[in-house]
């Protein structure tokens, strides 16, 4: 970890990058986590999880979907 | 601070029949400063028969007691204010060792990582991280203030920055009167105040000490304030 901040600070990795990638990673296990709960299909989570910087906000919007979607009568 | 004592003790005995001897302290946590004084307020009549306050102020050292109550309020208030404050053991003694040698720039940003950690890190991860999410969080300001009460202002990384450092934000140094430090290979053109004789001297003997040379053009005060017209020849 403090290796990575290290390259960070002397800029070997850029900072987008390191945003980009830990956007994924935070998306990636909200998404998850609510697909579980909810009984969603986990590949549509997955692949909301993966455009950097969108993804956040795809969550949120997942999240929301989540909340206040009804369940369909079968 | 001299001014303060007066006005309070002129207040005080306004009018007053009887000569007086106050003894005031005027503490000022933001800048740690404490300054005594022994003022005495006498009573007289003036040629139109009205009866006056004649106050006159004098500097006597300041109790050890209150230097070291200061001392304490004042570290305290460094630390809940959001100025970072560098001391002199850090190296940097002043604004213009970081506006005139770019290379202490990153010098500084490593010696605020080292002895501010927490401030550091919140400040940069609220604006790279933050900042990605929410522009109003991306390239913050933060004012960095030296222990000759020069400052300067260091801007937060975002993730279009090159790398994970505060940079300094350029002509944004500042001498304890406000006025403008110049960036290495900037002009000094221009009008400054100085509050007393020993900022002006200062100032002028840094201007030397880095190689600028200039010319005061005209010298005068302005309520009680030194003010000094300079304009720059060349650089050495």
């Amino acid at each position: 970890m403090y290796d990575i901040l290290a390259m960070l600070r002397s800029g070997e990795i850029h900072p987008m990058h390191a945003v980009a990638v830990f956007t994924i990673l935070v998306s990636m296990s909200i998404n998850v986590i609510v697909s579980k709960v909810k009984g969603y299909k986990v590949r549509y989570a997955i692949a909301a999880a993966l455009p950097p910087y969108l993804n956040i906000w795809f969550s949120v919007g997942y999240i929301l979907m989540a909340i206040f979607k009804k369940k369909q009568s079968q | 601070m001299q001014s303060k004592a007066f006005n309070k003790i002129a207040n005080l005995t306004d009018n007053d029949s009887m000569s007086s001897v106050h003894n005031t302290h005027v503490i000022s946590v933001s800048t740690g400063v404490v300054k005594s004084f022994v003022v005495s307020s006498q009573p007289r009549i003036n040629r139109h028969g009205e009866l006056e306050t004649l106050i006159s102020t004098q500097a006597i050292p300041a109790p050890s007691y209150l230097v070291n109550q200061t001392s304490v309020a004042w570290n305290q208030y460094k630390e809940k204010s959001s100025k970072l404050f560098v001391p002199i053991e850090s190296g940097f003694e002043s604004a213009w060792s970081i506006t005139q040698n770019t290379s202490n720039r990153s010098r500084l940003d490593d010696w605020l990582e080292e002895n501010h950690s927490i401030n550091y890190w919140s400040r940069q991860i609220s604006s790279t991280f933050g900042g990605a999410l929410w522009s109003p969080l991306a390239g913050t300001e933060w004012e960095i203030v030296f222990s000759d009460d020069s400052s300067l202002i260091m801007v937060a990384s975002t993730t279009t920055s090159s790398r994970l450092k505060l940079s300094y934000k350029a002509m944004s140094a500042e001498d304890a009167d406000g006025n403008r430090i110049p960036d290495a290979g900037m002009s000094v053109q221009g009008e400054y105040t100085f509050s007393n004789e020993r900022n002006l001297s200062n100032f002028l003997g840094k201007l030397s000490r880095y190689g600028i040379r200039y010319v005061v053009v005209h010298s005068g005060s302005v309520g009680g304030r030194k003010r000094v017209t300079i304009t720059d020849i060349s650089r050495y």
